[in-house]
């Protein structure tokens, strides 16, 4: 057997999580340099992965397969095809450069350490998981780190935040194992094994059901409006580094859920229910952004935006259409960069001003240039703008939903408008105006918020100048999954417009 | 051909090397941009000269695409077009553009922020010859938005400035309305064709595989991209407020860039729009009524630059007019002299605000001709071409305009041009009398704290005067004539690096308009039509002889009012009165807009926020964790520990179970079942 290269990308954070664990407490600085030099060997991979993923031959790839629990056909099945090599690079960047982000803490280094990197771990494993099982496993073992490091590191409300962000995640779980077991006993084959339950053909009552309840299940996560309460409140809560793979990685989760097992076993079902979803996608989209638009504390209003950004992932689902989807599962990579850098950046202003209420700041763009340029690379990122990887995503997801869901595609486009209102509102507030008195003595970005600034950045740009690189990896991971779906005619009928007139 | 390549790149190239590399030494940055765009500006005239050459005899153009992304169905290109067009508006945006980067290296020294100008002046001109050079709709769009973050980026230099932060902010969210729809239009096409390639779109129009309502929405939508872009009505709102910008950002977005954008890219895409009667009128009528507004507006704007900014508004409408009315050339043939004509208006506005301490109100100078005569004449050549007097630039193309309107039975729309062309001479001169001539305001910048001195501290233009009253400025500030000397002998002469662009830019805007001289062989309609079909006929006497007029008289009304003026106050305000307050309040459109957006978007926005925080997470999320409490309360009584509570359960159970057993005999059976 080759090299496990797969499962040392997903296990490299959780070795670092041990090696920490043996070091004492004190030796601050050898804890953080180990941190990154385990998320760094999981960047590296994971940019290996993306490169030596064989476009030619499709499917999954990087196999490891051992038994694990055979009497109920588990096993340990670990793989990447290309959605999966994709999300482990936003996983990896993510992680690599949230260890950079938490440089600056200085309480229980060393818990705060293992807790970060028992997540980022947990969190690739769901990306790299091809069994059902350890699947469900990976994304309940990230419910447990994402709880300690609101509860201990966080600010605000952390204790309520800590347990709503729980309790709902927890409920989510339950019900996504009811779907998983469910699906398991009436596919009957004994196996877990997501490429072989991929095949069986469950009969349409069957689909209409499960998918139905996987999709809540995961939609938690997403979160789809009117299950997103925990998500502002968590987000805020958490440190700047918990923030930052919260709305980089861990909202993906259960996008990635859907689409990998609610949507590749059940696709007629899916066809039922996309009307329905493309509705809750568009008030997740508006809804959010007006939201956003009425915050006064920065990190909320982040955290608002985050959710209005994945209503274009849901929309995306929901068209079923291949650009729709291709765009949907780039958007995951896309915002959670772009999030990530958001959050990062809110959390480095906040560590300077003491204060995330945005009118309270102001002119800090006199003393940190180089966070002002980056606040506002990250706010054109998320307007969507051309040259950042979002634009690619959003426009691949309008360009397939719009012939799907005309009004609903439309209405969503108009996010753009709101989100260009608030984003820039904020970088107007924060870093532009005259600088107050009280913050002439800022200091600029040190050497560690470098390393996260222009990691991301650099990764934002380039995909924004080259997405080929993952939009075809992630297309060739759709192929499959969208085999099951019928072939759709949308069309748009404009006749109602008639009185407008003709061809000369 | 390849030569195209370059003129795209070679600004971007300047952006890189300033971004990367060369931007401590602020110096090396001027010069990478200034000779990147100069040498993007000899590649534009090569591939001009070629493909004039070219299409001498028959329609010329060539394309090459670089394959870019592939989204399931969706192909997407990177590709340029060359085409007469295309090489003309290469040549006066490089063109332009490099005057204004040689002119800023004197107009921006000593900014701290010098470095960072200039990578943004040179991004500004890589996108909009993205848009110039682009064969297809969705690379137009990408370099669209490009163009819409540079003038954010410009327009907000100053961003320690609340006014200039919140320009940038206006510009950039106003022109996304239109993008909004500029996107849905886009998608739309690709619905209705399959691909985003400008020859596949008219392809289609002309194979009528578009559905003819089709036709006039993606008209229409595309076009609301030009309205936001172009500043014209109901998005014009945005362009004044850009003037916080410095003045050669201000020359280039409003000759070179951003607002020529809109208008091109009608005239690019313009099979689009010629497919739909309705479309057409919409483009007309936009533009007519713009440029009416625009022209009134800019008559009572006591701010320099605000009045040339309105000029611009009013002659981009009268593009648009021309291309909805048909006048394809002439519309065209207008960008391409107003590139040359606007751009001398606004440095020699910068020119006068550089010389005279940064300082932008007209009422505020006053006889400034004998310190500075180059600027003084060339604003005076700007201001002929701008009326549209012959042998200027502005007229052959103006002309054009209005003869295009009557000849396509237009007349409301060839009435109003007139009229506009009436406004456009008495603003003009409004603000070349009041600058140039007359007596000199007693107003001195040495009196007010911020004379010569802080020219070289990168705070130029800071003084913010709002929009102040004239007549409130009138004498009340008299200074001693000592203070008022030494202020005179501050102003100082155009260096080489302003002198240079404001001659040349005159020298085009006194000779350019002869390229449209109808005597001339073939003249600028034989390279710049559509289809065959446009019939140019020259000149049409009346029209020029009744827009000369009307032209001469709006100049000799200025002179009447202006020209002989003692005092530093309008003397339009008392002639006019309310409709005077009604121009210079710009027709309260702003006042109507911010109170849409807070009555509705930021209501509905604070609204929604207490829902969120109130309904959504106190009521239902906290409410279902308040049951969830309350259920396990109850539960626990049920295990309190106390033996005597149980027994008492005990005992009403089993009453209830002895009743329902006793009354439902088949029940008994079953109990009876259990119990054995």
């Amino acid at each position: 057997m080759s090299f496990p290269v797969v499962s040392a990308t997903v296990f490299a954070p959780l070795a670092g999580a041990l090696i920490i664990s043996c070091i004492p407490a004190s030796r601050k600085e050898v804890i953080r340099w180990v941190a990154a030099v385990a998320t760094g060997i999981s960047f590296i991979l994971s940019i290996y992965l993306v490169l030596a993923y064989d476009l030619s031959a499709g499917g999954v790839q990087f196999i490891e397969k051992v038994d694990w629990l055979p009497t109920f056909g588990i096993k340990y099945f670990m793989g990447a095809d290309g959605i999966s090599v994709v999300l482990l690079l936003l996983t990896a960047i993510v992680g690599f450069t949230g260890v950079f982000a938490s440089w600056g803490i200085q309480n229980r280094v060393k818990e705060y350490f293992i807790t970060f990197l028992a997540l980022t771990f947990a969190c690739a494993g769901v990306f790299a998981a091809f069994d059902l099982f350890l699947l469900f496993v990976f994304f309940e073992l990230a419910v447990l780190p994402k709880y300690v490091l609101i509860a201990v590191w966080g600010s605000t409300k952390k204790e309520y935040a800590a347990m709503k962000l729980a309790l709902y995640l927890t409920l989510g779980g339950a019900i996504i194992l009811l779907g998983i077991l469910c699906l398991y006993f009436v596919a009957g084959l004994n196996t877990m094994d997501i490429l072989v339950l991929a095949q069986h053909s469950f009969t349409h009552q069957q689909q209409v059901w499960l998918f139905a309840l996987l999709t809540l299940g995961f939609a938690v996560q997403v979160p789809i409006v009117p299950l997103h309460s925990w998500l502002p409140d968590a987000h805020t809560g958490a440190p700047t580094a918990g923030s930052m793979i919260l709305a980089g990685v861990v909202m993906k989760l259960g996008a990635y859920g859907i689409i990998r097992v609610a949507l590749w076993f059940f696709p007629e079902g899916a066809v039922v229910w996309a009307p329905l979803i493309a509705i809750f996608a568009v008030i997740c989209v508006v809804y959010a952004a007006f939201v956003a638009m009425g915050q006064k504390d920065l990190k909320y209003m982040i955290a608002n935006s985050s959710i209005s950004h994945m209503g274009y992932s849901v929309l995306g689902i929901a068209a079923l259409s291949v650009a729709s989807l291709t765009g949907a599962v780039f958007q995951f990579f896309a915002h959670g960069i772009m999030a990530a850098l958001n959050f990062a950046l809110a959390g480095m202003t906040y560590d300077r001003t003491h204060t995330r209420i945005m009118a309270a700041m102001g002119g800090l763009a006199k003393v940190m240039p180089v966070l002002a340029i980056a606040f506002a690379i990250g706010a054109l990122a998320s307007v969507g703008l051309p040259g950042t990887a979002s634009f690619w995503a959003e426009f691949s997801v309008f360009v397939g939903s719009f012939p799907v869901f005309p009004l609903w595609a439309i209405l969503s486009i108009s996010g753009i408008v709101f989100t260009a209102y608030y984003m820039l509102r904020a970088v107007q507030r924060v870093y532009f105006e005259p600088l107050k008195k009280e913050y002439a003595e800022l200091k600029d970005a040190v050497w560690y918020d470098w390393v996260v600034i222009s990691v991301i950045i650099f990764f934002i740009v380039a995909m924004g100048v080259y997405p080929s690189l993952l939009m075809d990896l992630i297309g060739s991971g759709l192929e499959p999954i969208l085999a099951g779906l019928p072939e759709a005619k949308p069309a748009i009928d404009l006749g109602w417009l008639s009185a407008l007139g003709g061809v000369k | 051909m390849e030569l195209a390549w370059w003129i795209l790149f070679l600004p971007l190239a300047a952006f890189l090397i300033i971004s990367l590399v060369t931007w401590p030494n602020r110096k090396l940055s001027g010069i990478v941009t200034v000779t990147a765009i100069g040498l993007s500006a000899v590649c534009a005239i090569t591939t001009l000269v070629r493909v004039l050459a070219r299409s001498q005899h028959e329609a010329y153009s060539w394309e090459a695409v670089w394959h870019w992304l592939t989204v399931g169905p969706v192909q997407i290109d990177f590709g340029i077009l060359v085409d007469p067009l295309a090489a003309i508006m290469a040549v006066a945006v490089t063109v332009v553009s490099f005057f204004i980067q040689l002119y800023s290296t004197a107009y921006m020294k000593g900014d701290e922020g010098y470095s960072r100008y200039f990578a943004f002046m040179a991004l500004f001109t890589f996108s909009m010859l993205g848009i110039v050079l682009a064969n297809n709709f969705l690379m137009i769009y990408v370099f669209w938005e490009l163009v819409g973050l540079c003038s954010y980026l410009l327009i907000g230099y100053w961003y320690f400035k609340p006014s200039a932060a919140a320009a940038a902010k206006k510009a950039f969210v106003v022109t996304r309305f239109g993008d909004f729809g500029f996107l849905l239009g886009v998608l739309l096409l690709f619905y209705y064709v399959g691909g985003f390639g400008y020859g596949q779109v008219m392809g289609a129009i002309e194979a009528g595989s578009i559905p003819a309502v089709g036709v006039t929405v993606c008209a229409i939508l595309v076009f609301c991209g030009a309205i936001g872009k172009s500043a014209q009505f109901p998005l014009h709102v945005w362009l004044p407020d850009a003037m916080e910008g410095p003045t050669p950002v201000s020359a280039l977005i409003h000759a070179a860039t951003m607002v020529a954008a809109g208008v091109y890219m009608v005239a690019r895409t313009y099979g689009l729009f010629f497919a739909s009667e309705h479309a057409m009128l919409v483009v007309a009528y936009i533009g007519g009524i713009t440029a009416f507004l625009a022209a009134s507006m800019a008559m009572a704007q006591s701010r320099m630059k605000r009045i040339i900014a309105y000029s611009t508004c009013s002659h981009l409408a009268y593009m648009m007019m021309a291309l909805g009315v048909g006048g394809y050339t002439a519309g065209v043939f207008h960008l391409i002299m107003h590139c040359f004509f606007k751009a001398l208006l606004f440095l020699c506005a910068g020119s006068v605000m550089m010389l005279y301490f940064h300082e932008e109100n007209i009422w505020r100078m006053g006889g400034l001709y004998r310190f500075m005569k180059l600027t003084a004449i060339c604003m005076i050549i700007a201001g002929l071409s701008n009326v549209g007097l012959f042998p200027f630039a502005g007229f052959f193309s103006k002309d054009e305009i209005l003869v295009a309107a009557k000849m396509s039975g237009h007349m409301d729309l060839y009435i109003l041009g007139t009229l506009v062309a009436f406004f456009t001479a008495i603003y003009t001169f409004r603000l070349i009398f009041v600058v140039f001539f007359g007596p000199r305001s007693e107003w001195s910048p040495v009196a007010h704290g911020h004379g010569h001195d802080d020219h070289d501290h990168g705070h130029h233009e800071l003084p913010d005067i709002g929009n102040p009253r004239p007549s409130k400025i009138n004498l009340s500030e008299a200074v001693n004539p000592v203070e008022r000397a030494r202020s005179d002998r501050h102003l100082g002469k155009e260096p080489w690096t302003v002198a240079v662009p404001l001659t040349v830019l005159a020298f085009f805007a006194v000779v350019a308009g002869f390229v449209g001289w109808p005597g001339l062989h073939g003249g600028f309609s034989s390279y710049i039509h559509f289809g065959h079909g446009e019939h140019h006929a020259g000149w049409d006497m009346p029209t020029v002889i009744v827009s000369h007029l009307v032209v001469l008289v709006g100049i000799g009304i200025a002179w009447a009012i202006y020209g002989k003026r003692k005092t530093a106050a309008d003397p339009l305000t008392e002639m006019l009165g309310p409709i005077f307050r009604l121009f210079e309040r710009k027709y309260y459109f702003d006042e109507i807009y911010l109170w849409f957006i807070r009555k509705f978007v930021d209501a509905g926005a604070a609204v929604l926020a207490w829902f969120e925080e109130n309904i959504f997470t106190g009521v239902f999320a906290n409410g279902i964790g308040a049951l969830l409490m309350e259920t396990g309360r109850v539960l626990r009584l049920f295990q309190s520990g106390w033996v005597q509570r149980y027994a008492l359960i005990l005992f009403l159970g089993m009453l209830v179970l002895l009743v329902i057993v006793l009354g439902e005999p088949s029940l008994t059976v079953a109990v009876g079942g259990v119990i054995k």
